[in-house]
């Protein structure tokens, strides 16, 4: 059933609607990293380091992708107490803080040498011989086929801010839109993926 | 413009905000590529100079000295009733535990040389069985006043505290209790889980909330316990020891190698578990199929380390 697991809320205010189910194998991992695990770490390392690899090398490049990469798993270490499973996934989680550290790496080093070596970046040769392919493969699939069904101003929008890292303002200046306009169509975009997304889940779990 | 306008300048912060975090953390799956090598072993490399904080070790000698305090100062708040109470797991009332207790006090302050009796050799089994020592002088010391059973455990038990912080207490020296050839420091650490899991029997007969030591205290516990598993696997007839990681988990637990794990490397086999519900099950106050935590590897292997764990405890 399209839609359903959004229906009755509307648009715009699904401040996430129940609690997120901690992954098990996640908590885990956590309590193991807590207690000085440093195989744990490793694990950590080979479930998550594509997708968070995968990110700053679109951000920031091949010559600091990996140094990004190295540090967002050595701040999971160092402070394991951040992550709360209470509020979303350990994958989330480090992505999100890989970001941050690329958006950061960007404002102080200028975005002039991330854009040529990104455009030096090939798209993956192979898919990792990893848990983390089968979850990237599928996941980002049905992002790729969402995404390509957006219409193309969020879809541009989207893109701008995610995978160039802009702020809402420098995705108004790069589109020529008001900040507000941006905004919105961000907003949008994400909405329509996410009932794109779950609509797919519920597919596939009926 | 709302208050959230004026701080979202990123697409992160208006998903977090809309709670569709899952759809950004999917966005990133579009772009997923194999990290460098480098990364990995950078990652460990870094993490190797970064050990985990551990809480510091009680000594032997300051955790047993602190569990007598805390057996003492519940003594002291129990009600005449309360003595009656029977005391799951034995036979005994309250009453009928301390006076086991402080015949097992009596017995290690022979054992640390403290009585005018020689302190008998590990293995004398039939003298000294946990459980059977002083049946009888049991059913005499219930018969008279619990106020004066509390004066003979804490007689005892003074007595050795006095002496473990004394000049002549040398940790490593043998102090063999019941069947077992521990030395100074280790019989101290076996004797302060007795103290903790016997206060916490009549906690449970009286029901009051069971305690949890300080972090510093189920440090020593637990790292006394884990170290003695390859021997004691042998003890309980278990297989041959493989490298194996035992995560205690909590404050004051850690991370255990056990059989030449490397670090930075998964282990072959693995046990990751609470370290209070590690020390009870040492104690044999929780069942190892009620242990919860995680175990990956093989099972006959993690099932005797379980067993070996409890083996000393009786």
């Amino acid at each position: 059933m399209v839609g359903s697991v959004l229906e009755g809320r509307p648009p715009g205010l699904r401040s996430r609607p129940v609690a997120v189910v901690a992954d098990p194998w996640e908590l885990s991992l956590l309590e193991r990293i807590v207690a000085g695990d440093d195989s744990a770490m490793a694990a950590a390392h080979d479930r998550f380091s594509a997708v968070v690899y995968g990110v700053a090398l679109r951000l920031v490049g091949a010559s600091d992708a990996a140094d990004i990469c190295q540090e967002v798993f050595v701040a999971l270490w160092d402070h394991p107490e951040r992550f709360d499973p209470s509020r979303g996934s350990l994958r989330g989680f480090l992505v999100t803080i890989g970001r941050r550290r690329c958006i950061d790496h960007l404002r102080r080093h200028g975005r002039r040498q991330a854009t040529e070596e990104r455009a030096d970046c090939a798209r993956p040769a192979a898919t990792p011989s990893v848990d983390d392919a089968a979850i990237a493969v599928l996941g980002g699939q049905r992002l790729r086929d969402a995404l390509s069904h957006l219409p193309a101003s969020q879809r541009q929008a989207i893109e701008l801010a995610y995978f160039d890292g802009l702020s809402f303002r420098e995705v108004a200046v790069v589109t020529g839109a008001s900040e507000g306009t941006a905004k919105s169509r961000i907003r949008l975009g994400l909405q329509r993926l996410a009932t794109a997304l779950r609509a797919n889940e519920e597919v596939r779990l009926t | 413009m709302s208050a959230h306008d004026h701080i979202e300048e990123f697409i992160d912060d208006l998903a977090a905000r809309l709670g569709l975090d899952d759809v950004v953390a999917a966005l990133a799956d579009t772009v997923s590529m194999p990290a460098p090598p480098e990364v990995r072993s950078g990652l460990l490399a870094a993490i190797a100079k970064r050990p985990r904080p551990t809480v510091t070790p009680e000594s032997a000698p300051d955790l047993y000295a602190r569990r007598v305090a805390a057996m003492a100062a519940l003594l002291d708040e129990l009600t005449e009733s309360d003595w009656a109470a029977p005391a799951a797991p034995y036979d005994w009332t309250v009453h009928g535990l301390l006076a086991h207790l402080a015949l097992i006090e009596e017995y290690t302050a022979r054992q640390f040389g403290l009585t005018d009796l020689p302190p008998l050799a590990a293995g004398a089994l039939a003298a000294v069985h946990h459980l059977g020592l002083g049946g009888d002088e049991i059913a005499e010391i219930v018969a008279g006043d619990p106020e004066m059973t509390v004066r003979r455990w804490r007689h005892a038990a003074d007595r050795v505290v006095g002496h473990i912080r004394g000049d002549r207490f040398e940790p490593t020296a043998p102090a063999p209790l019941h069947a077992w050839p521990f030395d100074g420091s280790t019989a101290l650490v076996v004797r302060a889980f007795e103290i903790w899991t016997h206060a916490d029997d009549i906690r449970r007969a009286i029901g009051r909330p069971l305690d949890v030591p300080a972090p510093g205290e189920l440090r020593t516990m637990s790292s006394v316990s884990v170290g003695g598993l390859p021997a004691l696997l042998a003890v309980v007839g278990g297989p041959p020891m493989e490298p194996t990681r035992v995560v205690l988990t909590g404050p004051g637990g850690g991370s255990f190698d056990l059989g030449g794990t490397g670090r930075g490397h998964e282990p072959e086999h693995l046990l990751v578990v609470d370290v209070v519900d590690y020390c009870r099950l040492v104690a044999r106050r929780v069942d190892a199929e009620h242990l919860g935590g995680h175990r990956q590897g093989v099972d006959e292997l993690i099932d005797a380390l379980l067993r070996a764990a409890s083996a000393i405890a009786v």
